[in-house]
């Protein structure tokens, strides 16, 4: 009862209890100790170091976890997450241990020993800040990206507890117990043992979601690691404009700090005890506020404005009490207002406030949810990135700006850079004010990269961003990697070396893949050098290895390709080289050399071209005629197209496709009195066939009222070959004044295919009126609908635990057919958030994926989509489904969704059954009674049916 | 056996488990069921391979030849099969299987496939993903 209200309270499903409360725990029982050890050595050092030497303190902590930092990114890629993190926590235990030990040593024996208190305070900061870091890290390796965006609040929220308490401890044992604070030390070593007990239960009991280690073994060094890590963040938008906006956020941090620390508190207090008073009220109160934030408001902020969003929030609050302070310190410098202490004090509060917790309530949990949009196994090095390198750096900066202005008489040339406090008082938040400004506009191309990051994260290919390793540094190490593959003794290594250079079209390999076909005894090899050279920027170079590899090959396969590819340069004249090869008995490499000549523009001899090629043909092998065929098609001659019609009607489907393209080929410009028979192509079985009509139906007009020339294209855009889906898309973009009418009814159909429907709505969404897009809306909510509702029935399938031999194929089929109404709906939030396909490709693979983690990043970025209806409602089906899994669940999310009670039941379920209208699924029912009642009587079934039997 | 049994059994066989049942569907008509008496040898280790075999009902020895003598390696039972790379290449048999007792199988033949899967791709990419799941596994395990 009192799970089930603070679930709906802190939105938290019920399969996440046991992981939120466990970390939800670590962070309390460490944040405990952690209080202890932070207020105790902050005393003790101020009492026997003094607070001048504070400064030293702090550069140390910088500079040790600087260090740190590096061999953290360096173990990351090698380590377990809750490895690591148990790791930092025993050696945070026996460093407790070992301080607690040389406190007792100095206090009984009154030695002098004050750089005990000094190591004690770098010490514990170091691995408090290492802690802080790498749990995030493991928190987020054990839930999805939307579940961690959901529940980071919740689950930090044992951090503000978890010293609240300690603190209040702490004052118990110092003012009840009066026990000297140098032997308290050791609670930070238990806090820390139970921490490590902790992250024992949850290493036996859950398993993470993420996988946060690299999957291949690293051999750099710490340094080699630092050096690629820089490589990966130059590269990555997200982790510059993180990167800034971090640097933005300490600089204008600490110059706001300073001015409520020194100047506005200090005016108000002058008396150390009041102001020790005041801060120790202001405590409890911001602290319980914090709190209430965190657990109530973030999650529910982050959730309604995305991760990107919510990372504007901050800097715009930090703007806001900024102006105010600016506004404010003017008009009093300029004696405008006069000794208002309450506004002052106010300001001071509301400033502390945002600096202080609201970064802890707003902008820690936002900031660390951008790392859904880096690969886990690389936040180690970017997490010791920006807390080892850019926030020591921005925090020496700004230190020493402060240190500048206010202390020191510095001047450049004429300017005195000594303000006064009352200039400082007004300047400081100008300069706020300017960084804040800045934070805001980091964080709007910070909010586009992390969408990208995560969508990108759905699935990553080199192919997909190969302009991207054109242009950047990784370019040099892939031309590295390029040149030990081609020297391969591996043909497979050369060949794959081949087609990178290809695709990429990497001209600086010229001369070695030259080098390569004049050289290489294999054909493969040969193949794919020729290809290159062709695909590679033109250049003499290339055209003379050509050239060079046609005058001493033997290779009759490697012939025709020679010259073919050699036929795309016009102005070259090798024509009496080419001449030779018209004798040569291979047909391919006489139709090329054939071809070669006859399109040549200085080649005069054509129609001898034309008798060889009539000549070589009539005496021919069946075998040998597709080449020839292609060949007199290729002259594009209408003459010789009564010659090949007796080839349309060959036997052997092969010859049947030549002729059918050679006769296409010759019939160019006059295709419109071909119309019937290229129409006819498209019911041929051969996909070849069809891209050759499709490709020459452009050229025609169709009928406009004719539904049967129409349909016959339309359910081509449902094939499986992408060449015949893009054809015959092409085909109707041409002709969409004539065919738009029949493409509407297809819109609207639920009975089409999901990749027909998705390749329709891709020429006719942009035309849909706004009434069209709500109607198009509605139905793909009904497909939620009839999606949740086969979940339903494959829950009841499923508890039936029946022996049938069919129980496995009716549990497929009921997937399939839910994923089919899914697919639906995806194709409509496709088309609403202005996406493509690679965005629908990505979406539901990564929804139907087993791995939990590629569901969660699918969720993700459907949550960041424009189209906010369907995705909320398909989000909320996958956030509940995932808590429990029965038909009751199923039944409650109906019930969410749809605000009605989902009538399928064990009673009714196999009529439902019947009712998807499924054959397969039909005849699996079926199959089920026959092994009942052993007999069969197939009259009762449909020939569809029927077929299965 | 109907050709939803034959359904049935692919939809079994970790080959094809992961291809959609409308691919299965197109996979089964090009299954034939073929019995043999107990101690038929189906192929000889050396011999060229181009067929794959489900055991539908009961049992295959694969046997090895060392020393002229036959080492009895594994015993195939109902919804396993055999000399699934055939499908793929024409390499030769690495081993030898005989039926033990009566025995049905599901064979498909290497070159109906390769026809199936030029014209229905989708079949061969499930393939390839059924291959390359395999391949990590391996890699993992020879990590591990």
């Amino acid at each position: 009862m009192i799970s089930r209200f603070l679930g709906n309270l802190l939105a938290i499903k019920p399969n996440e209890w046991d992981g939120v409360l466990y970390f939800f725990l670590v962070l309390l029982v460490f944040s405990f100790g952690a209080s202890f050890a932070r207020s105790i050595g902050m005393t003790l050092l101020v009492q026997h170091l003094g607070g001048d030497k504070l400064p030293i303190i702090f550069i140390s902590i910088d500079l040790a976890v600087m260090v740190g930092s590096i061999l953290y990114a360096h173990y990351t890629k090698k380590t377990n997450g809750v490895t690591i993190l148990r790791f930092f926590l025993l050696s945070t235990t026996g460093f407790a241990v070992v301080i607690q030990f040389l406190f007792f040593i100095t206090s009984f024996n009154n030695l002098e020993w004050p750089w005990v208190y000094g190591f004690f305070f770098v010490g514990f900061s170091f691995f408090y800040i290492l802690i802080s870091i790498h749990v995030g890290s493991v928190i987020a390796s054990y839930f999805t990206a939307v579940q961690v965006k959901r529940l980071t609040a919740v689950i930090n929220a044992g951090l503000p507890i978890g010293g609240m308490l300690g603190g209040s401890t702490l004052i118990v044992f110092l003012k009840i117990f009066h026990i000297q604070p140098q032997h308290l030390i050791i609670v930070l070593g238990w806090a820390c043992l139970g921490a490590f007990g902790l992250l024992h239960l949850i290493n036996t009991r859950l398993s993470p979601v993420r996988v946060s280690r690299a999957e291949s073994k690293s051999h750099k060094n710490p340094f080699d690691e630092l050096v690629a890590a820089f490589k990966y963040i130059i590269n990555s938008k997200l982790m510059i404009f993180m990167s800034l906006g971090l640097m933005l956020f300490v600089i204008g941090n600490k110059l706001l700090e300073y001015q409520y620390q020194t100047i506005i508190y200090f005016d108000i207090y002058p008396n150390a005890t009041q102001r020790a008073s005041f801060f120790a009220t202001y405590e409890v109160f911001a602290n319980l506020i914090w709190l209430i934030i965190q657990l109530f408001l973030t999650s529910r902020i982050i959730l309604t404005l995305g991760v990107g969003a919510s990372n504007l929030l901050y800097p715009a609050l930090s703007a806001l009490v900024a102006l105010a302070l600016f506004i404010f310190f003017y008009l009093k410098f300029s004696g405008q207002i006069q000794g208002d202490m309450l506004m002052m004090l106010i300001l001071g509060m509301t400033t502390q406030f945002v600096n202080q917790e609201m970064r802890g309530a707003l902008r820690t949990p936002a900031n660390n949810l951008l790392f859904n949009a880096i690969p886990p196994n690389l936040w180690g090095i970017n997490k010791a990135f920006l807390n080892g390198i850019v926030y020591p750096f921005s925090t020496l900066m700004a230190g020493t700006f402060l240190i500048i202005i206010a202390e020191a008489q510095f001047s450049i040339g004429s300017i005195d850079l000594f303000w006064t406090r009352e200039q400082q008082s007004y300047l400081l938040p100008s300069i706020v004010l300017g960084t804040s400004i800045l934070g805001i506009l980091v964080a709007l191309p910070q909010w586009s990269a992390y969408n990208q990051g995560v969508f990108g994260l759905l699935n990553r290919e080199l192919f997909g961003r190969h302009s991207e390793i054109r242009a950047s540094g990784r370019s040099h190490a892939l031309k590295g990697v390029l040149d030990v593959k081609l020297r391969s003794d591996d043909q497979y290594h050369v060949i794959a070396a081949l087609e990178m250079i290809r695709v990429l079209r990497l001209g600086y390999f010229v001369t070695q893949v030259g080098e390569l076909l004049l050289k290489t005894q294999l054909f493969q090899v040969k193949e794919r050098c020729i290809n290159t050279l062709a695909a590679l920027p033109q250049s003499s170079a290339g055209i003379n290895f050509l050239v060079e590899a046609l005058k001493s090959e033997q290779n009759a396969e490697a012939l025709p390709l020679l010259l073919k590819n050699l036929a795309q340069f016009k102005t070259l004249n090798i024509n009496e080289l080419v001449e030779k090869f018209l004798t040569h008995p291979a047909p391919k490499v006489l139709v090329e050399a054939c071809l070669f000549l006859y399109n040549h523009p200085l080649y005069q001899a054509k129609s001898d071209i034309e008798k060889k090629l009539l000549t070589r043909l009539q005496q021919a092998q069946v075998n040998d005629f597709p080449v020839y065929l292609q060949g007199l098609g290729e002259l594009r001659q209408r003459y010789y197209s009564d010659l090949i019609l007796p080839y349309l009607d060959c036997p052997q489907p092969q010859v049947r496709l030549a002729a059918f393209t050679a006769y296409v080929r010759m019939q160019e410009g006059y295709l419109q009195q071909h119309k019937t028979r290229l129409l006819e192509a498209l019911q041929s079985s051969d996909k070849e066939m069809k891209i050759v009509a499709l490709r020459a139906l452009k050229e025609c007009t169709l009928d406009e009222e004719s539904e049967i020339e129409w349909t016959s294209i339309i359910s081509l855009l449902g094939a499986k070959d992408r060449v015949l889906v893009n054809e015959s898309k092409e085909l109707l973009r041409l002709s969409l004044g004539s065919c738009k009418g029949l493409l509407y009814q297809q819109v609207f159909s639920t009975e089409v295919p999901v990749q027909q429907r998705f390749e329709v709505l891709s020429l006719m969404y942009p035309r849909l009126t706004e009434e069209q897009k709500r109607q198009l809306r509605d139905q793909a909510d009904l497909s939620l609908k009839q999606f949740v509702e086969i979940n339903g029935l494959l829950r009841l399938h499923l508890a039936s635990k029946s022996t049938s031999k069919v129980y496995d194929l009716i549990t497929k089929i009921l997937q399939e057919i839910a994923e089919n109404h899914l697919l639906q709906v995806l194709t409509v939030i496709t088309f609403a958030a202005d996406k493509n396909l690679d965005f629908f490709q990505r979406i539901s693979r990564g929804l139907f994926s087993t791995s939990r983690a590629n569901q969660g990043n699918a969720l993700e970025v459907l949550s960041n989509a424009e189209e906010k209806y369907l995705s909320a409602r398909i989000l909320k089906y996958f956030e509940e489904e995932r808590s429990t899994g029965d038909v009751q669940a199923i039944n409650r999310i109906y019930w969410l969704l749809f605000d009605e009670v989902l009538k399928t039941n064990d009673k009714n379920q196999e009529m439902q059954l019947i009712a998807l209208n499924h054959d397969m699924l039909k005849a699996c029912l079926f199959y089920v009674e026959m092994e009942k009642t052993q007999g069969i009587n197939l009259d009762q079934l449909d020939q569809k049916v029927r077929q299965f039997f | 056996m109907i050709p939803l049994e034959k359904i049935i059994v692919l939809n079994k066989v970790p080959l094809f488990s992961t291809l959609k049942t409308e691919d299965i569907h197109m996979i089964s008509t090009i299954a034939s069921e073929e019995a043999y008496e107990d101690g038929h040898t189906l192929f000889y280790e050396g011999d060229i391979g181009d067929r794959l075999f489900i055991v539908v009902s009961g049992e295959v020895m694969i046997l090895k030849n060392k020393d002229g003598q036959e080492r009895h390696l594994a015993t195939l039972k109902e919804n396993d099969f055999l000399g699934e790379l055939a499908l793929f290449d024409a390499e030769t048999r690495t081993a030898t299987a005989r039926c033990r007792g009566p025995s049905v199988f599901l064979v498909i033949e290497r070159n109906d496939m390769e026809q199936l899967a030029y014209e229905y791709p989708a079949i061969a990419f499930g393939f390839i993903k059924v291959l390359i799941s395999r391949m990590r596994s391996m890699v993992l395990n020879q990590r591990g």
